[in-house]
C-alpha cells in the first residue's frame, strides 16, 4: 500500500514536472516581447478564471479605477455598441451571479496583441462549451472581445473589455442617437478643429486618451495606435495645427450612454489646406469614439478614427485597403 | 524667413580673449551653440518636410523642398529616412491623410537617393511593392539603383519586373543595370523598341541619366536598333560629356568607372582625356584608361598595358593581365601583340601572355603556344600547359603528356591537370 502510495505520488510528481515545464517552456512567437507576456497573462488568468468559476481571479488583471465593458452586440460596427458595465464594480456583480449558474469550459485564442509605449490592444476568440451549474446543460460558446490595455507604474491592467464583437466579414448596424451631451460634446470637439484651438480639443480628451487609425479597415489587427496620451496628442497637435488648417462637418450617427460611459459614432467630412503649400485635402471620415463623464463633462478617452464606413459608396480614400 | 529666426536665435556671445582657464569656459560656450546648431537643422528639415507634405508630388515647392533637402544632405538622412516607414507615421510624427504621406515619402526617397544615403536601401526596396503608391514605387525604385548593390535590393528589383505596370518594369530594369545585374536588359532593349513613345522616351532618359552604368546599354542599342537612332545617339553624347567631367573626380571609383565607360562608347574624341588618365596615381583607373584606349585603337593604351606586363611589381602585372584578358574576350584587338610576346625575349611577357591566351581561351594559339611547350623558363611552361587546359584542343595532348613528365614539378603537374581538361 505504501509502495503504490509512493508510486501515485512520483507519477504525480513526474506529471505535474511536465505540464509546468510545458507552461513556462512554452515557445514564444517571435514578436514576442516582456510587454506581451505580460497582457497575455492577464488574458489568461481571465480565462482561467472564467474555467475555476472566480471572480476575483477574472479581474485579477483589471484596472479597478477605469475598466468598462461594452456589448458588442455580435458586430464590428460600432453603431451596435453599448455600454453593457460602466465600472469593475458592477461588472463584478455581473461576473459572480454569471459564474455562480454557468460554468466556462473554454479554450481562448489571441487573435493579435499590439503594444505601443504604455498602450495595448488585443483581440481575443473563446471557444468552448458554458455547463449550467444547476441542470448541467451544456451549450456550446464562441465569443469575440477586445480588450485595451494600459501600463502604469510598471504594471499592465485591461482598462476596457467589448464583448460579442462581430466577425470583419459582417455588415453595418443602425445607430441612435440617444444622449444628446455626448453628441454635443463631439461637435464642440469638431468646432474646436475648425477653431484650430490646440487648447479646447485637448481639454475634450481623457489624460489617458487614446488614438487610433483604422486605416478604413474593419479587420483591428490592421489598425495602428497613433498616440498613447493626451501629453503625446498634444505635443502633435501643436506643431500640426501650426501647418494644417482643419476644417470638420461632423454628423453624429449613434451616441449612447450608461451612468458615466458613452460610446458614440461620427461621420467626418475633413477639409485641410496648409499654410506651407497649395495641398488641399477633403476626407470623409468615420470615427468611433468612447467618452467617459468626469466632472460633469465627457471627454474622449478612446477614438478610432478611419473606421471602415459600413455605407454604401462613395467610400473615402480608395478604401477599404489599409494601405499606409 | 523662418531660417533667420533661428539663425538669431542661435547667436551666442563667445569670450574675446581665451585666458588660462579658456579650454573649459570655452566648451561650455561651444556646447550650447552646438546643440543650437543642431537644433537648427533638424528644424530646418522638418520645415522643408512640411513644404513636402503640403504640396503636390513634382509640383514646383514640392521641388524646390526636395532640393533643399538634398542640399542640406546627410545632416536631413535620419529625418528622412523615417517617412519611409509607415510605423514611423505615429505619434508626433502621425499623418492622417495617405496624400501627404505619399507627398513626404517620395520626397525622402529622392532625397535619399540623391544624396546617395546607403542605409536607406533596405527601407527603400520595401516600399516598391504594390503595396505603395505609383509616385512612392517609381521614386524608390530610382532610389534603389543609386544606393548601390544588396542581395536583397536586387531579389526585390527582380520580383518587380513581372509588374502589370510597364513603367515599373521599366524602372526595376534600370535600377537592375545600375546595380551592375545586366540580366534585366530585355526589358529596357523592349521599352525602347516597342514600349511606345513615351515609354521609350522614358527608358532612353532614364540611361541618359544613369551615368556609366547606362553605357553599355545605349551602346548596344545603338549597335543593333535601327528605332530612335537619333534620340539613342543624343543620350550617348550627353552620358559621354558626363564621363569626360567626371575623370577628374575626386573618387578614384567614379573615374575609374568613367574610363570604362568612355572604352565603351569608344569615341575618338576622348583620346586625349584618356591619355591624361594614364598618370593618374590609381592603379585601376590607370588600367581602365590604359585600356579604354586599346579599344580606341591608340597605340599608347597597349604599350602601357604590355608595358605593365613587362614590369617586375608582380601587382602591375596582375593588372595588365585582368586588362588585356577583358580585352581579348571584348574585341580580341590584342591577339596578334599577345603571339608575339609568345617570342618575347622577356620571360615574364611570354609567360604573361600565355596566361591572358589561356584565359580569354583563344583557340587560334595553340600552335603557337604549342611551340613555346619546350621554353626554357618553367613558369612559361607551367602557364602555356595551363592555357592549352583552358582551350581544350585535342592536338596539344602529345605536347602535354611530354609535360607531365616534365622536371620542374608544378609543369608536371598542371601538365596533367589540363590532359584531363581535354
Amino acid at each position: 500500500m505504501g509502495g503504490r502510495l509512493r508510486n501515485l505520488f512520483l507519477l504525480s510528481s513526474a506529471a505535474a514536472l511536465v505540464f509546468s515545464s510545458t507552461v513556462l517552456v512554452a515557445p514564444l512567437a517571435a514578436s514576442e516581447t516582456a510587454e506581451t507576456v505580460l497582457i497575455r497573462q492577464i488574458l489568461e488568468k481571465d480565462r482561467f478564471g472564467r474555467r475555476r468559476g472566480d471572480a476575483e481571479v477574472v479581474t485579477y488583471g483589471y484596472d479597478k479605477d477605469r475598466f468598462v465593458v461594452y456589448d458588442g452586440a455580435g458586430s464590428i460596427d460600432v453603431r451596435a455598441w453599448t455600454v453593457r458595465h460602466s465600472s469593475l464594480e458592477e461588472y463584478q456583480a455581473s461576473l459572480e451571479a454569471d459564474l455562480a449558474a454557468n460554468r466556462y469550459d473554454i479554450s481562448r485564442a489571441v487573435l493579435f496583441l499590439t503594444v505601443w509605449k504604455n498602450r495595448a490592444f488585443a483581440a481575443t476568440l473563446d471557444s468552448g462549451v458554458v455547463i449550467d451549474r444547476a441542470g448541467d446543460s451544456r451549450r456550446g460558446f464562441v465569443q469575440r472581445a477586445m480588450w485595451s490595455f494600459l501600463k502604469e507604474d510598471e504594471e499592465w491592467k485591461a482598462t476596457s473589455l467589448v464583448i460579442a464583437v462581430g466577425d470583419t466579414a459582417d455588415g453595418g448596424a443602425a445607430g441612435r442617437v440617444e444622449d444628446k451631451e455626448v453628441a454635443a460634446a463631439l461637435q464642440e470637439d469638431a468646432r474646436n478643429w475648425s477653431e484650430g484651438s490646440k487648447g479646447d480639443i485637448l481639454s475634450g480628451v481623457q489624460e489617458d486618451f487614446v488614438g487610433n487609425d483604422c486605416y478604413y479597415s474593419s479587420n483591428p489587427a490592421s489598425w495602428l495606435t497613433v498616440f498613447a496620451g493626451r501629453e503625446e496628442f498634444g505635443k502633435w497637435l501643436e506643431q500640426r495645427l501650426e501647418h494644417v488648417d482643419y476644417d470638420i462637418e461632423r454628423t453624429l450617427l449613434h451616441a449612447v450612454s450608461r451612468g458615466d460611459e458613452a460610446v458614440a459614432v461620427t461621420r467626418d467630412r475633413i477639409t485641410v489646406t496648409y499654410t506651407a503649400g497649395d495641398a488641399r485635402l477633403e476626407q470623409d471620415r468615420t470615427s468611433a469614439w468612447l467618452l467617459t463623464r468626469r466632472g460633469g463633462r465627457w471627454r474622449v478617452t478612446c477614438a478610432w478614427w478611419k473606421a471602415k464606413s459600413f455605407d454604401p459608396p462613395g467610400a473615402p480614400e480608395g478604401a477599404p485597403t489599409a494601405q499606409r | 524667413m523662418p531660417v533667420h529666426r533661428d539663425k538669431v536665435r542661435c547667436k551666442v556671445r563667445l569670450p574675446h580673449s581665451p585666458g588660462p582657464k579658456s579650454w573649459s569656459r570655452g566648451l561650455f560656450w561651444l556646447l550650447p551653440l552646438a546643440l543650437c546648431a543642431c537644433s537648427t537643422t533638424e528644424e530646418q528639415v522638418r520645415r522643408q518636410i512640411e513644404i513636402t507634405a503640403a504640396n503636390e508630388v513634382h509640383s514646383e515647392r514640392w521641388a524646390a523642398a526636395v532640393d533643399e533637402l538634398a542640399a542640406i544632405g546627410r545632416p536631413a538622412a535620419r529625418q528622412l529616412l523615417a517617412l519611409l516607414d509607415p510605423a514611423q507615421y505615429r505619434g508626433v510624427d502621425y499623418r492622417e491623410f495617405r496624400d501627404e504621406i505619399e507627398n513626404t515619402r517620395t520626397a525622402a526617397a529622392v532625397v535619399l537617393g540623391r544624396i546617395r544615403h546607403r542605409a536607406a536601401s533596405a527601407s527603400m526596396h520595401a516600399r516598391i511593392t504594390t503595396a505603395y503608391r505609383h509616385n512612392e514605387r517609381i521614386a524608390c525604385l530610382r532610389g534603389v539603383g543609386d544606393l548601390g548593390f544588396t542581395e536583397a535590393a536586387v531579389k526585390d528589383l527582380r520580383a518587380q519586373l513581372t509588374d502589370a505596370d510597364p513603367v515599373i518594369r521599366l524602372l526595376a530594369a534600370i535600377s537592375l543595370v545600375k546595380l551592375g545585374e545586366l540580366a534585366a536588359r530585355d526589358t529596357i532593349t523592349a521599352a525602347v523598341v516597342e514600349g511606345g513613345d513615351e515609354l521609350a522616351e522614358m527608358a532612353i532618359a532614364e540611361l541618359e541619366g544613369a551615368n556609366y552604368h547606362g553605357v553599355p546599354v545605349l551602346v548596344d542599342l545603338l549597335s543593333r536598333q535601327e528605332h530612335r537612332r537619333e534620340r539613342l545617339g543624343q543620350a550617348l553624347e550627353k552620358v559621354r560629356e558626363q564621363l569626360v567631367r567626371q575623370l577628374e573626380a575626386d573618387d578614384p571609383e567614379v573615374r575609374r568607372e568613367s574610363a570604362a565607360g568612355l572604352g565603351e562608347i569608344a569615341d575618338p574624341r576622348v583620346v586625349e582625356a584618356l591619355v591624361g588618365m594614364l598618370a593618374d596615381p590609381s592603379n585601376l583607373v590607370r588600367f581602365n584608361a590604359a585600356a579604354a584606349l586599346v579599344r580606341l585603337g591608340d597605340r599608347r593604351g597597349t604599350e602601357f598595358l604590355f608595358g605593365a606586363l613587362d614590369d617586375t611589381d608582380a601587382v602591375l602585372r596582375l593588372n595588365a593581365i585582368k586588362s588585356l584578358v577583358r580585352l581579348q574576350q571584348l574585341s580580341g584587338q590584342v591577339e596578334d601583340r599577345l603571339l608575339e610576346c609568345l617570342r618575347s625575349d622577356s620571360a615574364r611577357l611570354r609567360s604573361g601572355a600565355a596566361q591572358i591566351l589561356g584565359r580569354a581561351e583563344v583557340a587560334s594559339a595553340v600552335e603557337d603556344l604549342l611551340s613555346t611547350a619546350d621554353d626554357a623558363d618553367p613558369e612559361v611552361r607551367c602557364n602555356v600547359a595551363i592555357a592549352l587546359g583552358h582551350i581544350g584542343a585535342a592536338s596539344s595532348r602529345a605536347t602535354l603528356e611530354q609535360l607531365v613528365g616534365d622536371p620542374d614539378e608544378t609543369v608536371a603537374y598542371y601538365a596533367g591537370w589540363a590532359l584531363e581538361q581535354l
